[in-house]
This record gives structure tokens, C-alpha cells and sequence, in this order.
């Protein structure tokens, strides 16, 4: 008979397996996420966000626009249907809040599925995180040139 | 230290950021109304014609609505937090190609580190302590858990705090400069 030298070790390694598959499905951090832009789309609907009494403080100072300003106005107008102005406010801001709202539904629809989470790859992530610091780049370009600061 | 089951880095920087909050919005409550008696005084001092200001605006910065707000929802604050904060951090170390051992490991830094936010129950100096501290934490932790180096974590941690540091700072000299104008005319003080 084989002596598994790695007795104690293995047993609890598949003890543990089976508990987690016993478990069913759990909570990671896609749906944290997910809950996370769920909650933007009802602060951004129900909230009176636009009424708080707050300026960009770097706008206040400089007369120009910060890399994420006018992001509030484009979750609220977009929560409340207004695409154009949404765009007009912050383009990214807009795109940042379809894009976490889409992915809050599609979440709820892979959990209620039990479908797994879709994997991108290292590569497939890295062009996607070099994507968003473009993005992040051009949508300040675009608001300082809509201040009238760069021709 | 395991950095696969962050569980319980998150609860850790959730009871710390939640505590930090409480204190902070109590002594924002208690310093709300004598810095609001403050400036609606130095406001009667100035001559007419001066832009007026409306003493509403501290009442909704301080007062007790806005104190209830932030010890209510406090908890929720620290989660959503922690994780945007992970998660632009990992963004990051993904562009820079230093996110080698996955979001978990970067998550759990972030949770443990954010237990330094205790101090920002300190009144007055506590807050920005906490920040600076908070920083140099997640480096050297994000250097050695995704072992990528304290360069590459460097950058990731502190790219989106240049842009923060930049409001900060800019926050900061409006608040000066707006002050010392009011000084000014109220007594020629100069700053």
C-alpha cells in the first residue's frame, strides 16, 4: 500500500475543496463591484448629489478643470436619462457610469446563471488598464480644451 | 501572512475606517458651530458690496444631519473605499506590469494597510498623518506581496495621489488665499 507522506496535508487540502463546493455559489469581488456601481446608478438617481455644496477645489483655484471633473453631473444626468448633457459634462464620466451600470446588470445575470466570471487574460488586462489611463488623459484634454484653455 | 483570502484585511480596514470616520465627524460636529459664529462674524466686519456668504452652507458641512449621514453610513463608506482604491492601484500595477500575484494580494495590502487610518481619529494633524503614513504602507506592502519591486509599486500607489495631492494642494491655497482676503479687509492683516 502507498504511503501518501503528505497525508495530513492533502486530506485537509480535499476536506477543504469539498466544503467550498458544499457551499454553492459566494460573493467575490465581481459582485462587490457590481453592488458597488449598482449604488452609483440609485445615488446618482435618487440622491440630490447636484445640490451639496461643493466646488472642485482645483477649479476654484485655477479656472481650469481637474481630470475628473464634471463625473458627478454625467452619473446624474445619465441616471436621469439626459445622454447628451452627460457627455457634454464629462464624456469618461459618462462612459465610466454605463460601463459600471452594464456591468452591474451582467453581473446579476452571470450570478443568477451560476455562469463563472469571464477571464481576460494578464495581457488582456494590461491593455485594459493602459486603455483607462488613456482614457483618463484624453477626457482632461478634452475638458481643458472645452474651457478654452488649449486651442 | 496569506494574500489569497482577503476577508479579512477588508473586515480590518472596514472597523478601522469606520472608526476614524466616527471621530472625524464628531469633532467636524463640534467645530462646526463655533467656526460657523466665527465667520458669520468676521462676514459683519466687511464692507457692503462683498460677495455674501451663506452660513446654510456650513450648517450642511457640519451640522447634525450631515453628522448623522457620516456615522450611518460610515461602514459603507470604508467597503466601497477600500475596494475602488484596490482597485485603481491594481489597474495600475497591471499597466505597469507589476500586478503578478493577482487582486487578492493587492487587496489585502490595501485592507491591512488601511489600519493606520486609526489615527486619523486624532483631532487636527491625525487626518493628513494617517494619509502620508497610509502611502508608505501600501508601498512597501504592494513591493513585497506582488513582488514587483518598490519602484513599479511607487508609481501605481502614488500616480492617482499626485492628482489627489494636486486638489489637495489646490484646496488648500484657495482656503489660504480666501482667508487671508478676508484678513485683509477686515483688519490689513497680511499672511
Amino acid at each position: 500500500m502507498a504511503v501518501d507522506r503528505h497525508f495530513p496535508f492533502t486530506q485537509s487540502v480535499a476536506s477543504a475543496e469539498r466544503r467550498e463546493r458544499s457551499r454553492g455559489p459566494r460573493l467575490g469581488h465581481p459582485e462587490v463591484f457590481a453592488l458597488i456601481g449598482a449604488s452609483s446608478f440609485l445615488a446618482a438617481r435618487f440622491l440630490p448629489l447636484l445640490d451639496l455644496p461643493y466646488r472642485c477645489p482645483f477649479k476654484a483655484l485655477t479656472g481650469l478643470p481637474c481630470a475628473s471633473c464634471g463625473m458627478t453631473h454625467a452619473f446624474v444626468l445619465l441616471a436621469h436619462g439626459a445622454v447628451r448633457e452627460a457627455f457634454a459634462a464629462s464624456p469618461l464620466g459618462a462612459l465610466l457610469a454605463l460601463g459600471a451600470w452594464v456591468y452591474a446588470a451582467l453581473d446579476l445575470a452571470r450570478v443568477a446563471a451560476a455562469a463563472p466570471f469571464p477571464q481576460v487574460g494578464r495581457r488582456g488586462a494590461r491593455v485594459l488598464a493602459l486603455s483607462g489611463l488613456a482614457a483618463v488623459l484624453a477626457n482632461w484634454a478634452w475638458l481643458l480644451h472645452m474651457a478654452g484653455s488649449v486651442p | 501572512m496569506r494574500v489569497d483570502r482577503p476577508g479579512s484585511g477588508v473586515l480590518f480596514a472596514v472597523v478601522a475606517i469606520t472608526l476614524s470616520q466616527w471621530f472625524q465627524a464628531a469633532y467636524a460636529y463640534l467645530a462646526g458651530a463655533s467656526m460657523e459664529g466665527m465667520l458669520e462674524q468676521m462676514l459683519r466686519n466687511m464692507p457692503h458690496g462683498q460677495p455674501s456668504f451663506d452660513p446654510s452652507f456650513l450648517r450642511s458641512l457640519f451640522g447634525i444631519q450631515a453628522f448623522a449621514v457620516r456615522v450611518l453610513f460610515a461602514p459603507v463608506f470604508a467597503l466601497v473605499v477600500v475596494y475602488v482604491m484596490a482597485g485603481v492601484f491594481h489597474l495600475l500595477l497591471l499597466a505597469f506590469r507589476g500586478a503578478g500575484r493577482g487582486f487578492d494580494a493587492t487587496l489585502t495590502v490595501v485592507g491591512y494597510a488601511s489600519g493606520v487610518q486609526l489615527i486619523g481619529a486624532v483631532p487636527v494633524c491625525g487626518a493628513l498623518v494617517a494619509a502620508v503614513w497610509f502611502l508608505v504602507v501600501v508601498i512597501i506592502g504592494m513591493a513585497e506581496a506582488q513582488r514587483c519591486g518598490p519602484g513599479k509599486a511607487a508609481a501605481a500607489v502614488l500616480l492617482p495621489g499626485v492628482l489627489a495631492c494636486l486638489c489637495c494642494c489646490g484646496s488648500i491655497a484657495a482656503l489660504s488665499a480666501a482667508l487671508g482676503g478676508a484678513l485683509k479687509q477686515q483688519g490689513g492683516v497680511t499672511l
